[in-house]
């Protein structure tokens, strides 16, 4: 157990690494550098090529990555070459928010998600079972961003229940959370949508196995089988499934981001890619590479203690 | 549980920002978030916007007239050949946060930092006839040209390249970091930027053109436009700044408890062509372009009524405006003949702008207009930076540009005509013709004199059309009936300084 | 029937034409999958006859009539160009298909090759390999995407090399925990007793059988690369305007929600549908295929 624990842990450093290499070399490949950028209009070659060499992108690519590499090592992310601050502040700042909306886009996927899967399963073949996997189909083929403007059109202006804006400028809890109620349910309705499918067909799988069957036929009652025997065994690829979505949703918060003018690692993100901001989009993978990454991790952990099955193969 | 809800509560918390309740606090939305608030190197409207509450300039255009006023300036004397400016500074101006008083040191700091090629300020052009700028005591500032300029004090209103920053702040704060701890003397103070959120400025007690009567202002960084009119509507915000879609225009007017201002702005926005690429360099080509595209349909279809039509790069909002030039209204038919003549039928014009509404989109029915009278296109967006690194390397056909700026007519006339406007610069028309005339404007001390050749100019290049002007821009603000005072100006920027709000 | 393809010297003992309309009547008999083939087939139709079925060209801007409402000469009203939105959506099912065809072609063939080298190979060689798919697994796919797109520039075939690449590491770990359970089995084993070469068994048996599980995740790549697109497009990272992509056409009317919904609503719409049936298709196989494929695919097809 400790040693499927400890490389667990192993590859999720490696991953990390991986990713933030990755990145680093595609923001390379972009064309269109932050020097010529930040000069606008009245750039001269000359201009160009003094503030490359200030920024140190004129040397050889390996070269930038070993500096950046080590300076990440001692906790150094780099300077925005926009702004001039650290780029792991505006990260930093950034991290409350996509937190907020992802933790709770999540549980109220799995709060709604898994339920309503579990009862699709039980209720096999029933118009409720239709029902909802009629909306778990439509949760997971609109566009989270079409489904986000459609709310605003309703909900922030036709019945104004509501704010327009994701976000609000006032400390206080309450306003704060009343705004991102909106973004949270999109968000939270595509996951669920998703969690629902899985669960149901996890669920499915379960209720006909054998020992199902032998428990059925050994007269234990119905509700006992569905919560205490065929739940619990269902639970295990949807705790795995969690993490997937964790990643998943990170993507569309991009999205949720946009559509409710919220800030957050996604439109942080796509920000500083378009300033051909560097350090910070780094900055900003990485944190966000390590949290997806830690959040599978840790799943995978739980599901091998849960399951021992796992840590064996 | 209720332990566990503070606690949550603490952790939302860490990216917001504090408000006193009560406190009179007027919310902006801008477009975009905000990167650099440093003068020398200062770019985009919302930077701008934010920097004009923090900053003052030597002098100031009139929020209403665009007439020039003492500002840390209170008066200024001209020597006779043109060539020295001389300014008493204002008694007693204190920068924020205890950064000391205001002296004709920092003027000497602020406009050398500009002109340092190791700044690399894109406004070095701006103050480029600047020799030396001299500190003879305290509150004196006397500024030597290499030759009489007579548009210098554009050039230092607060704007840009004229705000005024503090020595001891820039060198304290650090060249790089200052760019988002900025130090003015303006009438609000830097508070907090949260990125991807809002901008917050505070009230500046001190300021020597007196408190302002709001508290505080926030930014807020709103993109969708319908977002934004939906947030001023339920009154989640108070100005709608940068207001350009016109459905959204059309809406707020209709919309109780709002006013919607407009304004023609300082400039155009324009189709440049490249004269360097052939088939361009042949006038008859070019002037079949401005033939073939219909502007008037690109001003009451697409735009609905909501710009101006644009005569020529000088709007209606600066003095020197006239509409006494060669025109070019909507004939798809000289336009074939014009391309006949010149044996270019058929060409490939290749459009290519930036990736930003509405530059992006109406680009598309130019295209279909010049495909009608036998010009085949190629639209081609570029997003903001390869936009500009292909810009500068001056081989594009053609972009579109607006030389957004103070009104002074030396800002888009020099720009967009001067040879010495490229490279580095925006002449990527590669026009060599109107030099002369642009020099003997900035030596002519006369206005009525230099309001003529200015005019001439004017008439010249709309001979040639080097650069054809789609539409005058006409800047739209919208905001909820609480806010009282403001004015809008022809900058594209917003001030709260004179504005209050009603309950 | 399993998802074993028969060896060839079996095949022969029942008739094919048998086997073929056995199989086709129970894909035909599962209501979802008929449906989804159903709009699928639809949709391609519209695609392929866009020309000729289109009221106006999908470019043809008319200043005259701007954000038209719905009338005889523009079904659907036009956009703030003068565009027939009806038009523009079915030229843009053309696009939102090539898109959805070409990520599939593209993830399916670099998906299955390296999950079915990986899981053949085994040992270090398939070590090495996951970690690369596991790398490229734990990114957000549309935030791996919109960095590709932003990298290269902004063009129909950025996006649909940047959104196979994004889907691909998906298709190659299903791909790869198929083929693992594959190896050990009875027939793949003897063919190598007979002495068939490793490419020669991974070809004629370790690919054909391993692949119904794979098509059903990548009808549904299909489906999130229509969703992707859409997003790039609204995103402004998508394919160039003017070209009609339903993408576009939702970002174009989203200035205008309230005043001309229809816009965007009629190109959300389509999306939907079209995943939708996508969806019907891959939940279809599923059913009718092997239902034990459920366990591989389930997991992975975000």
């Amino acid at each position: 157990m400790l040693r499927y624990t400890a490389r667990r842990l192993l590859l999720m450093s490696i991953t990390v690494i991986g990713m933030v290499t990755v990145v680093f070399f595609l923001l390379r490949a972009i064309p269109g550098d932050p020097a010529s950028y930040m000069l606008g209009d009245y750039a001269t070659e000359e201009s160009v090529a003094a503030l490359k060499a200030e920024l140190g992108l004129d040397r050889p690519v390996w070269e930038q990555y070993l500096g950046f590499v080590k300076r990440a090592l001692t906790g150094d992310l780099g300077t925005s070459v926009v702004t001039g601050q650290p780029a792991f502040d505006e990260v930093l700042e950034s991290i409350p928010w996509s937190a907020a909306l992802s933790v709770s886009g999540i549980i109220i996927a799995v709060l709604a998600g898994v339920p309503l899967g579990v009862m699709s399963a039980v209720r096999h073949g029933t118009f409720a079972d239709l029902f909802v996997m009629l909306g778990a189909l439509i949760g997971i083929s609109f566009p989270v961003f079409w489904v986000g403007l459609v709310c605003i059109l309703l909900l922030a202006h036709e019945v104004r229940l509501f704010p327009a804006l994701g976000a609000s400028s006032s400390q206080d809890f309450f306003t704060q959370v009343h705004h991102l109620m909106l973004p949270a349910l999109v968000l939270g309705f595509s996951v669920a949508a998703y969690i629902a499918r899985l669960t149901r067909s996890a669920m499915l799988e379960v209720l006909g196995q054998d020992f199902v069957r032998v428990a059925r036929a050994m007269g234990v009652p119905e509700r006992r089988i569905v919560y205490r025997l065929a739940l619990r065994n269902a639970l295990i690829p949807v705790l795995a499934v969690i993490g997937v979505t964790f990643a998943w949703s990170l993507g569309s918060a991009i999205l949720v981001e946009a559509v409710f003018s919220r800030p957050g690692l996604g439109s942080m993100i796509l920000k500083a890619v378009f300033a051909r901001d560097y350090q910070l989009v780094q900055a900003g993978v990485f944190v966000l590479a390590s949290a997806v990454v830690l959040v599978n991790t840790s799943l995978d952990i739980v599901y091998g203690w849960v399951d021992p099955r796992v840590s064996v193969s | 549980m209720r332990k566990i809800f503070s606690a949550l509560a603490l952790t939302l918390s860490v990216a917001l920002i504090g408000t006193t309740a009560g406190a009179a606090e007027l919310r902006v939305r801008i477009g975009s978030d905000v990167g650099n608030l440093d003068p020398a190197r200062i770019f985009g409207i919302e930077n701008q916007t934010v920097a004009s509450h923090v900053y003052n300039g030597m002098v100031k255009y009139d929020q209403a007239t665009n007439k020039i006023l003492p500002d840390l300036a209170t008066s200024w004397s001209v020597s006779a050949d043109g060539t020295e400016y001389t300014f008493k500074l204002r008694d007693g101006v204190m920068f924020h946060k205890g950064y000391g008083q205001l002296t004709s040191d920092d003027v000497k700091f602020s406009l050398e930092r500009v002109l340092n090629p190791d700044t690399k300020s894109r406004y070095a052009g701006q103050l480029a006839g600047v020799k030396a700028v001299e500190a003879p005591d305290p509150l004196t500032v006397k500024i030597v040209l290499d030759a009489p300029n007579a548009g210098l004090l554009n050039k230092l209103t607060d704007f840009n390249q004229g705000w005024i920053a503090s020595r001891k702040a820039v060198t304290e704060i650090g060249d790089k970091q200052y760019a988002m701890q900025p130090i003015g003397t303006g009438p609000f103070m830097f508070d907090k930027w949260s990125p991807g959120n809002q901008v917050r400025v505070v009230a500046n007690k001190d300021h020597f053109g007196g408190p302002p009567s709001l508290d505080a202002v926030t930014f807020r960084i709103i993109k969708d436009e319908t977002a934004a009119a939906i947030a001023l509507e339920n009154g989640e915000i108070d100005v709608f700044f940068a207001l350009q879609s016109p459905p959204v225009i059309d809406r707020l007017k209709k919309a109780d408890g709002i006013a919607v201002l407009n304004r023609v702005a300082n400039h155009t926005i324009n189709l440049v062509l490249n004269q360097s690429v052939k088939p361009l360099d042949d006038i008859r080509v070019r002037k079949a372009i401005a033939y073939g595209i219909n502007r008037e349909a690109l001003i009451s279809g697409y735009f609905k009524g909501t710009k101006a039509p644009g005569h020529s790069v000088i709007t209606s909002s600066f003095p020197e405006y006239t509409e006494e030039l060669p025109q070019y209204a909507h004939d798809p038919e000289k336009a074939k003949a014009l391309l006949k003549e010149a044996g270019q039928e058929g060409f490939t014009l290749e459009l290519v702008t930036v990736g930003l509404s509405p530059y992006n989109e109406l680009v598309i029915p130019m295209a279909s207009d010049l495909e009608k009278v036998g010009i085949k296109t190629k639209i081609t967006v570029l997003e903001r930076g390869a936009y500009l690194q292909a810009r500068g390397k001056g081989d594009i056909m053609t972009c579109i540009t607006g030389i957004v700026g103070p009104p002074d007519p030396d800002s888009p006339l020099v720009s967009l005509y001067a040879t010495k406007s490229f490279p580095p610069g925006m002449n990527t028309s590669r026009y060599n013709k109107a030099d002369d005339l642009l020099a003997s404007a900035a030596a002519e001390q006369d206005p009525a004199k230099r309001t003529a050749i200015y005019q001439q100019i004017m008439g010249q290049t709309m001979e040639d059309v080097p650069v054809l002007p789609l539409y005058a821009d006409q800047l739209f603000l919208a905001h909820s009936s609480k806010v009282k005072g403001l004015v809008q100006n022809s900058l594209f920027t917003v001030q709260a300084h004179t504005v209050s709000l009603e309950e | 029937m399993s998802a074993e393809v028969l060896p060839d010297t079996t095949a022969d003992t029942v008739p094919r034409a048998r086997i073929v309309r056995r199989i086709l009547g129970r894909y035909l008999r599962h209501p979802g999958l008929s449906l989804g083939l159903f709009v699928l087939v639809l949709l391609s139709f519209v695609a392929i006859a866009a020309p000729w079925l289109a009221p106006h060209g999908p470019t043809e801007a008319d200043l005259m009539n701007t954000l038209a409402h719905p009338s005889g000469e523009y079904l659907l009203g036009t956009d703030q160009y003068g565009r027939d939105i009806l038009s523009r959506l079915i030229w843009g099912a053309r696009i939102s298909l090539e898109v959805a065809l070409a990520v599939v072609a593209l993830s399916l063939t670099f998906g299955s090759a390296i999950g079915a080298i990986a899981g053949y190979a085994g040992g270090w060689v398939e070590r090495i390999m996951m970690v690369c798919n596991d790398i490229l697994l734990a990114f957000p796919g549309f935030l791996l995407a919109l960095a590709l797109v932003a990298a290269r520039g902004s063009s129909l075939e950025n996006v649909i090399l940047a959104v196979s690449i994004a889907y691909t590491p998906r298709v190659a770990a299903v791909m790869r925990s198929v083929v693992i359970t594959i190896r050990p089995r009875p027939f793949i084993e003897a063919s190598r007793a007979i002495g068939m070469s490793s490419s020669r068994v991974l070809l004629r048996h370790v690919l054909p059988n391993a692949l119904p599980p794979v098509i059903v995740v990548t009808t549904v790549s299909a489906a999130t690369a229509i969703l992707a697109e859409a997003g790039l497009s609204f995103l402004g990272l998508g394919v160039q305007p003017p070209t009609a992509t339903w993408g576009n056409i939702i970002s174009d009317g989203q200035g205008f929600i309230t005043s001309n919904p229809l816009i965007s609503l009629s190109a959300g719409l389509c999306i939907a549908v079209t995943v939708i049936a996508l969806n019907l298709l891959g939940d279809g196989l599923r059913d009718t295929l092997d239902p034990q494929m459920r366990r591989y695919t389930g997991e992975r097809m975000l």
